[in-house]
């Protein structure tokens, strides 16, 4: 199923949503404004601001107050995304010129800076203690998360739950919340807050490793790059973390980089092929999946409803997906 | 009189001490120039929540959360634009970027413990404003040289008035405007004595002299600084005003204007062109 027939029911909604966020980004100044407006309009899947919302259904749903912390999320994540650019030196993003290629650096951390800000101002709307503290204490561990993937790069020596630990602070806590802030800016009960917390991790979880297997098999059609551009940065991910575990695979793998030389296609190609046959891409996948039967189980402990439904329909969209 | 200052010492180095464990992070040093802690706006800051009527704990806490705001856009401020020659240079831009995430993710960590929503909003509407100021100063491209320096002048004391403005301490507003704006033009100006061609200087020239390419002639630049030297000289006589408006109140950053003023050279150059 694609996602944008989970959305459908979601549509007028999301429609509004997205019209907010182009008004929030609406800065005075010209390159700020356009800057700001780049990267929304290249889209995106917008998966936080659909569980912002579907996990607004489980409690008093009031689009005005579900759209501040839908609109800040989407933003959150697209102020990280402008300054991810500029530390992975990207010129590319989801088809478009990344803002750090369009303008430069200096113009990025401007707009990343002012995204966010213009973001924690929408959740003070909210007028919630509880929203704030939630959001502030996940943000702070997406922060160490992102310096300690900086730190680990090229460390052949970190270990399964390093990774874990990584990929819950780099894309499974904003997920997360994104569930959980819908259901206290909805009033949603305490259990059902939880639940969807726990939902959201798994299913956060699952979309990173999902992320890291398709980096790995996907074509550059479908990734808009060429595989194992992870590994090129130094990012060492599930399928390579489990094949290095794997008779001399871990020796070949260190032998490419090991003279900090940079690395040709050919080489890529083969350490793309000691992952892939060292059964690392499987074993990410049977992980994966792991996480969203934890999610499916989240999910059972919420009322049967179409909303539940919809975010059963995403977790299993974000298992399969190609890009 | 002298109690009065050390308690005031003390409790700047307690906050000093604060901001430095939360600044000093193992691994971001290593790569990154540990952040400067700028004196007088820790102070100045200082200075005005001691007129409000928070308790202690809550006091230090704020200035903490205010003074890692400034430190945030300051980090962000050092991004270098120049191509990544080696590894070295890739880890430092990309712990710069992450660095200033961090610090700002800080004091919002600190004033949700608070639950204080209205400062979160005072200080991200204040970032905002502050980045569009520097987009403007960076591309002034179309802009007259009034606007250049205001935007300059914003940059340095959007934080200030808004904290004034956040908890109604209006008489800092106008002072603390006025003594950071001259504080970065005088610095402005000790850049272009050692480094011809600044930045500022640059944008004087482009914007104001009109002129087209990346080198300065010493004739465009000789324009450029007096052009630079006029607004100096204007920005004196208003701080100047202001401390003969609050002589002891303001006696601790009277004593280090006179120290800086006295160390930037204008005054002598005015006093020669007037024979």
């Amino acid at each position: 199923m694609k996602l944008t027939t989970i959305y459908a029911s979601l549509k007028k909604d999301l429609t509004f949503i997205e019209s907010e966020l182009e008004q929030t980004v609406n800065a005075h100044h010209p390159v700020l404004r356009d800057a700001s407006n780049h990267l929304l309009k290249a889209g995106g899947k917008r998966i936080r601001p659909v569980f912002v919302l579907l996990s607004g259904k489980f409690g008093d749903y009031d689009l005005l107050k579900m759209k501040n912390v839908a609109v800040a999320l989407e933003l959150i994540h697209m102020a990280s995304l402008v300054h991810d650019d500029v530390i992975d030196d990207a010129e590319m993003r989801r088809g478009a010129k990344t803002i750090k290629a369009q303008w430069d650096n200096r113009v990025a951390m401007y707009t990343g800076d002012y995204i966010f800000a213009r973001a924690l101002e929408l959740v003070t709307e909210l007028e919630d203690p509880e929203a704030n503290s939630i959001l502030s204490n996940a943000i702070l561990e997406m922060c160490i998360g992102e310096i300690e993937q900086i730190r680990d790069q090229f460390n052949w020596n970190q270990n399964l739950r390093d990774y874990f630990r990584r990929i819950k602070r780099k894309t499974a806590l904003l997920i997360s919340i994104s569930c959980e802030l819908g259901a206290v800016a909805a009033g949603a009960s305490k259990a059902e807050q939880w639940h969807l917390k726990q939902f959201g991790y798994f299913v956060g979880m699952a979309y990173q490793i999902t992320d890291d297997i398709l980096d790995y098999t996907g074509t550059v059609r479908e990734l808009g790059k060429p595989a194992g551009g992870d590994l090129l940065q130094g990012n060492i991910t599930l399928p390579v973390l489990y094949a290095m575990h794997q008779g001399n695979a871990k020796h070949d793998i260190m032998n490419v980089f090991s003279d900090g030389k940079p690395v040709s296609q050919r080489e890529v190609d083969q350490v793309l092929s000691i992952v892939k046959s060292s059964g690392g891409i499987e074993f990410a996948r049977e992980i994966s999946d792991r996480y969203l039967q934890k999610a499916f189980q989240a999910l059972e402990h919420l009322p049967s409803t179409s909303s539940r439904t919809s975010l059963k329909q995403i977790a299993e969209y974000i298992g399969k997906r190609k890009h | 009189m002298k109690n009065s200052m050390d308690h005031k010492h003390q409790q700047l180095n307690v906050v000093r001490e604060m901001l430095h464990a939360r600044l000093a992070h193992s691994y971001l040093l290593r790569f990154i120039d540990i952040p400067v802690i700028d004196e007088e706006k820790l102070y100045l800051f200082h200075e005005m929540l001691e007129q409000t009527s928070l308790e202690k704990e809550r006091k230090q806490d704020t200035l903490l959360s205010i003074m890692l705001v400034q430190i945030a856009l300051d980090t962000h401020e050092r991004i270098s634009l120049k191509d990544i020659q080696n590894e070295g240079e890739r880890k430092t831009r990309q712990l710069t970027v992450l660095a200033g995430d961090y610090f700002s993710s800080m004091y919002y960590h600190i004033l949700s413990k608070w639950q204080d929503n209205d400062l979160i909003r005072t200080l991200s509407g204040a970032i905002q404003e502050i980045n569009e100021s520097k987009m403007a100063f960076y591309h002034a491209d179309d802009q007259s040289v009034d606007h250049l320096f205001k935007n300059l002048k914003d940059i340095e004391s959007i934080l200030i008035r808004k904290v004034a403005e956040h908890f109604d301490l209006d008489e800092w507003k106008s002072f603390g405007t006025q003594y950071f704006y001259l504080n970065r033009l005088l610095f402005e100006r000790k850049q272009e004595l050692i480094q011809t061609g600044t930045n500022l200087l640059h944008k004087i020239a482009f914007t104001f002299l009109s002129v087209k390419g990346s080198t300065l002639t010493t004739e465009q630049t000789a324009k450029a600084r007096s052009v630079l030297d006029s607004y100096v000289e204007h920005a004196k006589k208003d701080i100047d005003f202001l401390f003969q408006q609050y002589s002891d109140f303001h006696r601790w950053f009277y004593n280090r204007h006179e120290f800086y003023w006295g160390m930037n050279g204008v005054h002598e150059k005015k006093m020669a062109e007037e024979g």
